[in-house]
């Protein structure tokens, strides 16, 4: 299972350079590829770099798998032969984004499924596909072109989260979980 | 004599399922009401037995036990509950149910897997408890409330509003209904006009980059 401390390494790892890249201009245009609304490319890209790791610091994970299941099942069974090289920078990001997510979704599916369905969201499709996939399926399922990982809190999220400093990382967990775009509702 | 023997039979049985055995303790140590345990678990062995396996899991687990008496596990009184409770089953519920297929698999003739459910319930309310270190006598929602909030969701008296201040999707009830997010109310989040982005005084200004994008 991964502990609290993995989930926040994850969220650092991944909207920090997400961050980044908005702020320097290098995907601002390209916000869609990294299937960002325009709301949260404003929101995220007016924090500072302080306010943007304090919004990252919570124990839920910010990043889910956004693509249908049995696309995500594909993909871990296509095999190497259909793999993609980088185009850009962006591609880049979303190859490693992919390659992160999946690679911990994997790790916790193979020690609680439970922790996998409630903390990650994973369907019951997509845990039968992870049980079954080994590390080359990973990595190659990373590399077919396609962006497998979305934001998961709404873009509201990064603004309180990031700008207020009463919030304790308890309660940034609470928010990222009630305005999560995956929950039931 | 014999009657000593029978419960110790009883038990045996129980003990031989250590999934069915572990699921228990786990609910023991969250609620040790025995009608609860017995409800939840779709339990059919007799009172005495399950109140004696309760107290000897507590006692493992050096868990002070407490047996419930009077009022039933089931009476739910929606508009007595307060925001504090609206947050924590906006938390609950979020947690147990956000994903795809609310992560339940189905049995054979479609309906829920209803091991699944509990094992869910139970790892949402374990995972509440640690992230605001609360113990279980003094969490604001008890697990048995959980569970009835839960089949409140599912029977229609609670519904979900979603807040246009921070985006939470939170809890309200049909018969008590709040404009209110608890999580705003909770957090104390500052209000948003949906004019340009607000800032949080004391302390945290607007930073120049966002006023310059504001004034234009």
């Amino acid at each position: 299972m991964l502990n609290d401390r993995d989930i926040k390494e994850e969220n650092d790892q991944l909207l920090v350079p997400r961050w980044r890249m908005l702020i320097e201009q290098r995907a601002k245009t390209d916000a869609m590829r990294l299937g960002m609304t325009p709301l949260s490319v404003e929101y995220i890209s007016s924090l500072d770099e302080i306010q943007i790791k304090r919004a990252s610091d919570c124990s839920s994970p910010l990043f889910y798998l956004s693509q249908p299941s049995d696309v995500i099942a594909k993909l871990l069974t296509a095999g190497v032969e259909s793999d993609i090289a980088p185009f850009d920078d962006l591609d880049r990001l979303v190859q490693n984004e992919n390659y992160v997510v999946l690679l911990n979704r994997w790790a916790s599916v193979k020690t609680s499924v439970v922790h996998a369905q409630c903390t990650f969201g994973l369907s019951a499709a997509v845990v039968r596909a992870l049980q079954g996939a080994t590390i080359n399926d990973i990595k190659s399922a990373s590399q077919k072109g396609i962006r497998l990982v979305s934001l998961a809190p709404r873009s509201k999220y990064f603004f309180h989260a990031g700008r207020n400093i009463r919030l304790q990382r308890s309660m940034r967990t609470a928010l990222a979980v009630c305005s999560s775009s995956r929950a039931f509702f | 004599m014999a009657g000593q023997n029978k419960t110790i039979a009883e038990l045996s049985v129980w003990a031989a399922d250590p999934e069915k055995m572990y699921r228990f303790e786990a609910v023991a140590l969250l609620s040790q009401r025995t009608s609860f345990v017995k409800s939840l678990l779709c339990l059919t062995d007799n009172d005495d037995l399950i109140r004696t396996q309760i107290q000897r899991i507590c006692k493992k687990n050096e868990v002070p036990c407490k047996i419930p008496r009077g009022t039933g596990f089931d009476a739910l009184y929606l508009k007595s509950l307060g925001p504090e409770i609206r947050y924590a089953a906006s938390i609950l519920l979020n947690t147990l149910l956000a994903s795809d297929d609310g992560g339940l698999a189905t049995t054979v003739i479609g309906g829920i897997n209803h091991q699944s459910l509990v094992d869910r319930m139970i790892y949402s309310y374990r995972r509440y408890l640690r992230l605001f270190l609360l113990p279980v006598v003094d969490a604001p929602v008890s697990f048995e409330l959980f569970f009835n909030l839960y089949k409140a969701y599912e029977s229609g008296n609670i519904e979900i509003s979603m807040c246009a201040n921070c985006e939470s999707t939170f809890t309200n009830f049909r018969v008590a209904q709040s404009i209110k997010c608890p999580v705003c109310q909770t957090h104390r989040h500052a209000e948003m006009p949906r004019t340009h982005l607000p800032s949080y005084s004391q302390g945290n200004e607007i930073e120049p980059a966002v006023r310059r994008r504001v004034a234009m």
